[in-house]
């Protein structure tokens, strides 16, 4: 089946939920620009703000994209949750100062890896393709970074909401899921070297991005 | 005929799986993201490849990046990737999508004469977009793929029905057919370009990962879903296996 056809069927559910929700009161749709569904909006904002930063980064510099980045990513993101299903298993048993610990890292270790990853700008643009609602209520933005020269790579971010706010949970970059992958990669850690030694790693990470950084 | 003998190393590899197969697995580990049952001898050949790779394929690629310049190399891109079409034609018509593989095998004829031998990709420029497909998937789209994952000696990541397919896939390559004297250089400076190409899937690899063969397995896998089913596979959505929060 190709792209176009199902976006088209996704269009056509779209509009369907869009009008359900009108029914039952309409803020959200009050509340978003041109048209766009609430998860779709959050997406685009943080696309925004990524062009925004890719083409200042140098003027910026590393610092300056952290800290531009540090808000937004801060908001767009559910870090806590993300990090829970990342350790899986683990987390039950994990005290709370633990819990904290680790999600103090891997916030910080996001946001100095998208200012270390979008340093630059050579024309990319982010196209938004379609929406899939998803099991719990979740919603799948299907979104493509178009790289000019380059072949376009296919983004998909999983987004959930709580009280009223959509934030992202997951983001597949051409069927990779990033969950999934820090799961795996975590877990083995977890599993081998036990939490201290992960969180050391993961901190060892954010320094050298820091350092590498400019 | 003269390319029988090159059927040789490929039959031991096949041989060489299947003997894996056979051998004494690992315990398999229930925490693991996917059943990975041969871990042990994976990881063992994980770290060989990666010296190979360290000590003679990447300084290779280097130099040829270096040496070449880009549009160069994209027009060496094109050449190796019309020479494997084949492939994914005849792999797209076996799959049953009929309408695809019409589309492939254009793509694959204005490429090598429009396209000059295939050097430069005119196909896309008309609409024939590229496609990826291989005896591997097909294999999984009929069923057979019990999806156990190798890292092999040279090739690297595999599937089980994907090394099973390796002789199906060399067989559809024009390369396959060629004289020795012209397969062997061409063969290499494929490889190198191959590999420069995937430079910064292995920089992002080593760089972000705190076990760099769980992270490759896991990013393979998925992969291969993802062009099993065409960029659509139906998740196993990770989030909604979680208890309730």
């Amino acid at each position: 089946m190709t792209h176009a056809r199902t976006f088209y069927r996704w269009h056509r559910r779209l509009v369907g939920a869009g009008l359900g929700v009108l029914l039952l009161g309409g803020l959200s749709l009050a509340a978003t620009g041109a048209g766009m569904s609430a998860p779709a909006s959050a997406v685009d904002r943080f696309h925004a703000t990524l062009l925004e930063v890719m083409q200042n980064a140098d003027s910026l510099g590393f610092p300056g994209r952290q800290e531009r980045l540090s808000p937004v990513i801060r908001e767009a993101f559910d870090l806590p949750f993300i990090v829970k299903v990342v350790l899986g298993r683990y987390w039950r048993e994990l005290p709370q100062t633990d819990r904290q610990r680790i999600i103090d890292t891997f916030t910080r270790l996001t946001i100095a890896t998208y200012a270390a990853r979008f340093d630059g700008f050579s024309g990319e643009a982010f196209e938004l393709v379609g929406e899939k609602p998803m099991k719990k209520g979740r919603m799948r933005v299907r979104t493509r970074l178009v790289r000019p020269g380059d072949e376009a790579v296919q983004l998909d971010y999983v987004l959930q909401e709580e009280a009223g706010r959509w934030s992202i949970v997951n983001v597949v970059a051409n069927g990779v899921s990033d969950l999934s992958l820090k799961r795996a990669d975590y877990g083995s850690i977890m599993k081998k070297q036990g939490f201290d030694l992960l969180v050391e790693k993961l901190e060892a990470q954010v320094a050298a991005l820091g350092k590498g950084g400019g | 005929m003269y390319f029988v003998h090159r059927l040789v190393p490929v039959l031991a590899l096949v041989l060489l799986t299947g003997l894996i197969s056979a051998c004494a697995t690992t315990p398999v580990d229930e925490d693991a993201a996917v059943p990975d049952p041969y871990e042990d001898l994976n990881r063992s050949f994980y770290a060989f490849n990666n010296a190979l790779d360290r000590a003679i394929i990447a300084p290779a690629a280097d130099v040829y990046v270096t040496v070449t310049p880009a549009p160069v190399r994209t027009g060496v891109g094109n050449f190796f990737d019309n020479l494997g079409y084949p492939t994914v034609f005849i792999n797209a018509f076996l799959q049953g999508k009929f309408e695809q593989a019409f589309e492939d095998l254009g793509r694959f004829l204005f490429n090598s004469t429009f396209g000059l031998g295939g050097l430069i990709d005119f196909s896309s420029g008309v609409g024939l977009e590229r496609h990826d497909e291989d005896f591997g998937q097909t294999l999984a789209v009929w069923g057979f793929d019990p999806g156990i994952y190798h890292d092999l000696p040279l090739i690297g990541p595999k599937t089980s029905s994907e090394a099973v397919a390796i002789p199906a896939d060399m067989v559809t390559d024009v390369l396959f057919y060629a004289s020795s004297s012209v397969a062997f250089p061409l063969g290499l400076l494929r490889l190198v370009n191959k590999r420069a190409n995937l430079d910064s899937a292995i920089k992002l690899r080593d760089e972000t990962a705190l076990d760099p063969y769980v992270f490759q397995r896991e990013a393979y896998l998925q992969h291969r879903a993802y062009l099993i089913h065409d960029g659509d596979p139906p998740r196993d959505d990770l989030l909604a296996m979680q208890p309730s929060e």
